[in-house]
């Protein structure tokens, strides 16, 4: 009989521990990031950065893309007039059946142009490369902490910790009519309209790392990953 | 004579193109955008990496995961019904705003950083309990350290110490392990905890780290915000934990 009723409370505290819940916060959005061309790391360093930031430096900054790049008076030619961001927004949600979360996705990058040599030239402009032509895929590491988990496949109600998984969309660049403007790569979307069912009403906290904008290799195609190259990362630029 | 004059003027020829290239690269400038700001990065719990998992989340993400979630902080926490108590209150952002200074001296460019977390409360089995609330766990007491790495390029390089006009690379730099140590402040509320806010810049941490007309292209990855760790002082890093990192919260 005791051992029993000690049997009974082990399969509560178990069961207890299965559902346990994870803190969350009220809420968490917008999520927005500028972008700036992406660098090879400096790994055998020839200079050294002025002070205070005085650290071993790499000269001839090597860009990591091989397809894409953005105009500068004095590097390639053209107007610098590249900019960009990504943005994550969470929004709706009325608790019940249907799972109307949403979280929109956006990313703006305008004056793309050809890296010189690329194959992925098209329309010249009157000066610096031409325009952009492909596609680029925006790629990020999401870590979800959230209640649609069991030990079988399927979904549950567990709190879990999900392994983290990339989410990626690809996103077509426009060439322009314009001369002394470079393509433009834009996307307003849904999570949900990219992979039907992703957002639940599960409390789910959605970590997000690595962010990175792919160009589309020298078949300018997204989707083929294998030849793609970083052509943009999140940060800042001080003019 | 003819001969040996023209060889000469060959090798001049050939020593002027090879100092050409020579300058022209280490003066090649690096391709960089109009602007780039600013940056906005909601804050949710850190939780652990799943190594070693015992469930699969639902589909259409149907991959493994860990049950249970494990915070990453070992001293601070948000409020949360279901979990140690509490309403679930908690909002935090990270933002950075560049500004823009006029070229030549003084240095006037700078970064903003700015960041704000209401309702932080202290891990029920930490050490940083402060003022107690009528429900969930206490207000946080103790700081917080925030800290990202940045690849930097731009135009403040030289063979020599010192500084230059030359463009490069900088290896990257972790920015944070002992400079953006903060305060949290408790608050006379029994049913919200601690705020964390900050308003600095870079020229305010690193005095001179943002100078004008420099290029500069500020790859940032990797934002952590720490807890102060058991002693709750966000400048003695070795014992912080992560507290928060970017992210959204779909409810």
């Amino acid at each position: 009989m005791r051992w029993s009723l000690v049997a009974c409370l082990a399969a509560l505290c178990c069961v207890a521990s299965a559902q346990a819940s994870h803190p969350r916060p009220k809420g968490a959005t917008p999520f927005r990031t500028s972008l700036v061309p992406a660098y090879s790391q400096c790994t055998a360093p020839d200079e050294t950065h002025g002070p205070p930031l005085a650290f071993p430096s790499c000269s001839a900054p090597a860009q990591t893309s091989a397809q894409a790049t953005v105009g500068t008076p004095d590097a390639y030619g053209g107007s610098p007039n590249f900019s960009g961001y990504f943005r994550l927004a969470q929004f709706g949600g009325v608790p019940g059946p249907p799972d109307d979360q949403e979280v929109s996705v956006e990313l703006s990058v305008t004056d793309v142009r050809c890296a010189p040599g690329s194959p992925r030239c098209a329309s010249p402009n009157a000066s610096g490369p031409a325009d952009y032509a492909g596609e680029v895929r925006i790629v990020w590491t999401i870590r979800q902490s959230d209640h649609f988990n069991a030990v079988a496949p399927g979904g549950g109600a567990d709190p879990a910790t999900v392994q983290d998984s990339p989410f990626e969309v690809t996103v077509l660049c426009n060439e322009t009519s314009s001369t002394s403007t470079g393509s433009a790569c834009s996307v307003a979307t849904l999570m949900n309209a990219i992979v039907p069912g992703v957002t639940k009403e599960k409390r789910d906290v959605h970590g997000i790392m690595d962010i990175r904008v792919d160009d589309g290799g020298a078949d300018g195609d997204g989707d083929t990953a294998a030849d793609n190259t970083v052509f943009l990362r999140p940060g800042v630029f001080i003019p | 004579m003819r001969i040996l004059r023209l060889t000469q003027l060959w090798m001049l020829f050939a020593g002027l193109v090879a100092l050409c290239v020579v300058t022209g690269s280490a003066h090649a400038t690096h391709p960089r955008p109009k602007g780039a700001d600013p940056m906005r990065l909601s804050l949710v719990p850190a939780y652990s990496q799943c190594t070693a998992p015992n469930r699969t989340h639902g589909p259409p993400l149907a991959f493994p995961s860990c049950n249970p979630p494990a915070p990453t902080s070992g001293q601070a926490t948000v409020g949360t019904p279901d979990a140690f108590g509490g309403a679930a209150s908690f909002a935090g952002y990270f933002r950075t705003h560049v500004f823009v200074g006029v070229p030549g001296p003084p240095e006037d460019s700078d970064v903003g950083l700015y960041m704000r977390l209401d309702d932080v409360r202290c891990m029920p089995t930490g050490a940083r309990c402060g003022n107690p609330n009528a429900s969930g766990p206490a207000d946080y007491a103790g700081g917080t350290h925030f800290a990202f790495t940045i690849r930097i390029t731009d135009h403040w390089n030289a063979s020599t110490p010192g500084g230059g006009s030359d463009p490069a690379t900088v290896q990257d730099t972790p920015i944070g392990d002992s400079w953006f140590g903060q305060s949290c402040a408790q608050t006379a509320s029994t049913s919200v905890g601690s705020t964390c806010n900050m308003a600095t810049s870079m020229n305010a941490f690193i005095p001179g780290s943002i100078k004008d007309t420099k290029r500069t292209a500020y790859e940032i990855d990797d934002l952590r915000i720490y807890d102060g760790g058991a002693d709750g002082n966000g400048d003695t890093t070795a014992d912080n934990t992560v507290f928060l990192r970017p992210g959204v919260f779909i409810p």
